[in-house]
């Protein structure tokens, strides 16, 4: 090609030039940065002067007048219409055609009572999804609750302790999500009050807020929290770097670590100008206010961009924001059936990216996460790389909440295609199948609540219109009522419930439960004995010998956690064991793979390797892991509650039975987060590339390959290793000693009642 | 329709050929590149939908109505209608489009596939992106401007600021005016020196408008018209100062 052949060009472009773009597209070209080489352009020649607005057209068919953006469309629709007339099934709107249909249908249906009245009923509807977790919980209390009156004071205490920890079971969900999804707008809708969290139309919460609900029967004083950063949570949030951007293959991404510590300290500096002495006095303090409003917690988790630089007049918004490090709000909500946590987070992908580090530290500690995505541009690259971030919580884990359907021109179309197409997506991904996608609107939510539903605007009702068309509901359906349904909150509450339930509900009734059924039974089998005996031990008259069992316990407790550990740290040589295997298998796998990719094209050709063989093999090795642990603890646990229904036994000379006292259930294991780290080969841009381009020879290739998956897996395994696999060791001791323990104590307590009533607890006799 | 055009004829009569601007319409998927390609032709030719759009780049230039795709391996197909459906276009990379449209008597338009796409394959964005003079980038008011847009701006961007521009669209969907204002004045300050012109635009009420002029002042259709005029004479200025030839892509 060159550019003689110019002329062709006056009459549309040369197409050998769009065949030149196209095939040299077609080579592998990892790298999304255009060649920065010089520019292609088919001629040079001096352009004649421009055409101005009113150039005139040479082309009959275009009056010449009008600047190109006044042209008319030629075919008509886009899409779909807005719906300008009602669609079957529903009320039909006033027969005048009125100029905003879908408001005037709204406003003409019936509307149930405004105020407290509404608000309290469409939560409680929207709730009551938790009342059977509630009410399994409620049993378990008033077991509880029973034991804590009785007569002996170990027994009391064990039972006031399991009180305790059941007043504090709290499950939470953590909103995440792109800047402006909508999280705070919804999280809004969820908890009932529209406005409460400060949301707007510019990047604006930079604090994970963390809303308490109190539920009936558990109220309290309504109150909130701030604490601010201190220098070890400033840096942790750039250690613990989640790599949002490289999973999601970010422009720039390799460099986004550096950006993010840039700003920090751009941040702090100012902050600590704005403060001046007060900036190190309030450096891991907190603010604790008996109570609360919009504008107090504007001051302390609303960030916008312009902060630093506005005048002293608006400062009070976002006052502390740049220092806050977490929000925690109580507040009553008596339609609640049992205690509930909803934590709002900042955006990810926000140009300030310090709120993306903010959110990636709060979904760390959480089990149950809702993925809000905007219906206008649902499941992005980003999107994509959050999920995956997390994708290692098991499926039921992670729920999809697609906000703002209420933008849409035609929803009632567009979201089964919205559907298909996230879930196309989805399949195609790395992500566990089974994932929900909840559709709604938290603006369609927000004005459920509200007086004038026509506050909606008159495109929003339009939308809704459409919908409720294609998603008919009960008869007689109010709307306010039509309004809560399809704004997807009510779904949404109805599927964290049962994902409640089943996660961190199901285990901790499970562990409440056998510690009640131990305290019982440990309490029937003192009872058996002195009933043999003639004498009622709980009444507290002397009837056995004295007994002591606190060395027995001891006895136990310590072989039983030295066994316990030494088991472990056999399986987690078996782990690294495979672990290396595991590398080494992909290692050899890509560098053949390689070595035949340079025998075939040479060393010009970018070469990529799919890195997912490389995880599926880790995840295989760390669930063989997880499995032998598991094995490990309850196979101990059972041992161990078979010598505690053996002392128990010798103790109070009853018969030796081996299930007196049954085995603790074992803890949860923590997901394996690092497994979502990204490492090199993930990375299809730039960094892979320049890593390509750098070496030279084959060997080179070979072995400086072999190297990086060495260097770049070792931050995962570190991470399976130590926070997981270690934590779940440690969790599963805890959990055996805090076994032994409680058994120990109240056995004591009840074989010294029954030996010596009259002697105060606790001396020997 | 002549499906089939001939690069290499030179047509009789054809007046002094003049170099044209390329303006490639880029941002993320949905948008609104293809909304606004619609607008800017006056026709609805660039396929829209409301999940991303698998479509190659679409060229338009001006000349006798014609619509071709050009696969990989530089075979043609004609696209009779230019109707561009997914199985018209099985293995297209990109597709010329000629009309005898207003616009393009000034420019070429490039209506890119959307970025952050998970499914998007980058290297025809790429090398689509070598070649062109000037850019609209689009991006949806409720969003505007987030990092994935950002740092891949600093990436391709480079010395087109000058001849580029910001488009915020959706403004419809801002229901107040002095929200509007914000974002534009956020976009505006995050962006500076990389864009030579931020406006914002409902592209949907551009489509309905027409040609009343009224309520294309209001939604902000004339100013871009403006806008992309300007953005073409910057382009064709500094064309020449650009390296020559379309041989670089050995
Ligand atoms: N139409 C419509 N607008 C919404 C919806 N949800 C939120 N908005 C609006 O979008 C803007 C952003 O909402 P926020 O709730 O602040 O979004 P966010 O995700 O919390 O934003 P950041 O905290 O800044 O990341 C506000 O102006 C809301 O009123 C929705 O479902 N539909
Ligand atoms: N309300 C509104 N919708 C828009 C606007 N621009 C685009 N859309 C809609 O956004 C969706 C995606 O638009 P499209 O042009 O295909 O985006 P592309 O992927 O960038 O080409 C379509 O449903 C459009 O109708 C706008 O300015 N206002
Ligand atoms: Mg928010
Ligand atoms: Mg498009």
């Amino acid at each position: 090609m060159s550019t003689d052949k110019s002329p062709n060009q006056s009459e549309g472009v040369d197409t050998d030039l769009i065949k030149a773009l196209v095939g040299q597209a077609s080579q592998p070209e990892p790298s999304r940065k255009p060649a920065r080489g010089p520019r292609t352009k088919t001629r040079l020649m001096v352009p004649p002067n421009p055409p101005n607005l009113q150039a005139q057209s040479e082309v009959e068919s275009n009056p010449p007048a009008a600047p190109p953006a006044a042209l008319v469309p030629e075919t008509a629709t886009h899409e779909a219409a807005p719906p300008d007339a009602p669609a079957p099934g529903i009320a039909p709107p006033p027969a005048e055609p009125a100029p905003d249909p879908g408001l005037a249908w709204l406003t003409s249906m019936a509307c149930s009572e405004g105020g407290e009245a509404r608000r309290s009923s469409l939560l409680a509807q929207a709730l009551v999804g938790f009342t059977p977790l509630a009410e399994d919980l409620a049993k378990l209390e008033a077991e509880a609750r029973q034991l804590a009156k009785h007569a002996n004071p170990e027994v009391a205490g064990e039972a006031r302790r399991l009180l305790l920890r059941m007043a504090e079971f709290e499950p939470s969900v953590v909103m995440i999500g792109q800047v402006k999804a909508g999280k705070t707008s919804l999280v809004n809708a969820m908890i009932g009050t529209p406005g409460l969290l400060p949301a707007d139309v510019n990047p604006w919460t930079s604090v994970v807020t963390s809303l308490h609900m109190m539920p009936k029967g558990k109220e309290g004083a309504e109150r909130a929290a701030f604490r601010f950063f201190d220098e070890e949570a400033w840096s942790n949030l750039l250690q613990r770097g989640g790599r949002v951007g490289e999973l999601a293959n970010r422009a720039g991404a390799n460099a986004e670590l550096e950006k993010v510590r840039g700003q920090l300290e751009e941040m702090r500096e100012r902050s600590r100008q704005r403060l001046g002495r007060r900036f190190e006095m309030l450096m891991g303090q907190s603010h604790d206010y008996e109570e609360y409003d919009q504008a107090l917690i504007e001051r302390y988790v609303c960030l916008g961009d312009d902060f630093w630089d506005r005048t002293d007049t608006s400062r009070q918004r976002g006052r502390f924001a740049d220092i806050t490090r977490s929000a925690d709000l109580w507040l009553n909500r008596r339609e609640l059936p049992m205690s509930l946590c909803i934590r709002d987070t900042p955006g990810v992908n926000d140009t300030f990216m310090i709120r993306e580090q903010i959110t990636i530290g709060a979904i760390r500690g959480s089990k149950l996460c809702v993925v809000v995505l905007s219906a206008m541009q649902a499941l992005s690259s980003v999107d994509l790389g959050l999920i995956r971030l997390i994708s290692n919580l098991r499926s039921r884990d992670i729920v999809i909440f697609v906000n703002r359907i209420d933008e849409l021109e035609d929803p009632a179309t567009s979201v089964p295609q919205i559907r298909e197409s996230i879930e196309e997506t989805l399949a195609r991904s790395e992500v566990p199948k089974g994932v929900r996608i909840i559709f709604g609107s938290g603006h369609w939510a927000g004005h459920a609540f509200g007086e004038d539903l026509g506050g909606i605007g008159a495109d929003s009702a339009n939308a809704l219109v459409s919908y409720a068309a294609a998603t008919p509901g009960p008869e007689g359906e109010t709307a306010d009522a039509l309004l809560w349904r399809l704004s997807g909150v009510p779904e949404l509450y109805a599927v964290l419930a049962e994902r409640v339930a089943s996660g961190a509900g199901q285990s901790f009734q499970a562990r409440i439960g056998t510690s009640l059924k131990n305290l019982t039974r440990t309490i029937d089998a003192m009872k058996q004995a002195a009933g043999r005996q003639g004498a009622d031990p709980i009444q507290g008259l002397p009837a056995n010998p004295p007994v002591d069992v606190t060395k027995d316990i001891e006895k136990l407790e310590h072989e039983a956690v030295t066994s316990l550990t030494a088991q472990l740290c056999d399986a987690r040589r078996g782990f690294a064991g495979r672990i290396d295997r595991a590398r080494h298998t992909f290692i050899s796998r890509a560098t053949a793979a390689l070595l035949d990719h340079l025998d075939r094209h040479g060393e010009t050709t970018v070469w990529s390797y799919d890195p997912v063989g490389l995880r599926t093999l880790l995840r295989s090795a760390f669930q063989v892991h997880l499995r032998d642990m598991l094995r490990i603890g309850e196979d101990m646990y059972y041992r161990t509650a078979c010598d505690l229904s053996l002392i128990l036994a010798t103790a109070q000379g009853v018969e030796a039975a081996d299930d007196i006292v049954a085995p603790p259930p074992l803890p949860e294991a923590p997901p394996p987060l690092a497994l979502g780290q990204t490492i090199a080969l993930d990375l299809r841009g730039s960094w892979w590339s320049r890593f390509w381009r750098r070496k030279r020879g084959y060997e080179a290739y070979a072995e400086s390959f072999a190297q990086l998956i060495e260097e770049e897996t070792s931050p995962i395994i570190d991470g399976l290793c130590r926070d997981t696999a270690e934590r779940f060791e440690g969790d599963i001791r805890a959990t055996l000693i805090e076994f032994v323990q409680s058994q120990g104590r109240v056995l004591n307590g009840l074989s010294r009642a029954a030996s010596a009533p009259a002697v105060p607890v606790g001396s020997e006799r | 329709m002549n499906s089939q055009v001939q690069p290499h004829r030179v047509r009789a009569g054809s007046a002094v050929p003049r170099p044209k601007p390329r303006i490639a319409l880029l941002g993320e998927f949905s948008a609104g590149k293809s909304t606004l390609a619609n607008v800017l032709l006056g026709q609805n030719v660039s396929p829209v939908q409301v999940t991303a759009t698998q479509m190659p780049p679409i060229w338009y230039s001006h000349g006798k109505p014609a619509c071709t795709g050009i696969r990989t391996d530089g075979s043609e197909v004609p696209v009779p209608g230019a109707n561009l459906t997914s199985e018209v276009l099985d293995g297209v990379r990109a597709v010329k489009v000629s009309m005898e449209t207003e616009v393009l008597q000034f420019c070429d338009l490039i209506d890119m596939p959307g970025t952050s796409d998970p499914n998007l394959s980058m290297p025809t964005w790429e090398a689509m992106l070598s070649v062109i003079d000037g850019v609209i980038w689009c991006t949806p008011a409720s969003q505007a401007w987030r990092q994935s847009e950002a740092a891949l701006w600093e990436e391709v961007g480079g010395d087109l600021a000058d001849s580029s521009m910001l488009l915020v669209t959706r403004m419809d969907k801002i229901a107040d005016a002095g929200n509007r204002a914000r974002i534009l004045e956020r976009v505006r300050r995050e962006t500076a020196g990389s864009f030579s012109t931020i406006l914002g635009i409902s592209l949907t009420e551009a489509l309905r408008a027409g040609r009343d002029d009224a309520l294309l002042e209001a939604c902000g259709g004339h100013a871009v018209a403006q806008a992309l005029m300007e953005m073409i004479h910057r382009a064709e200025r500094r064309a020449p100062l650009r390296a020559s030839g379309t041989g670089s892509s050995q």
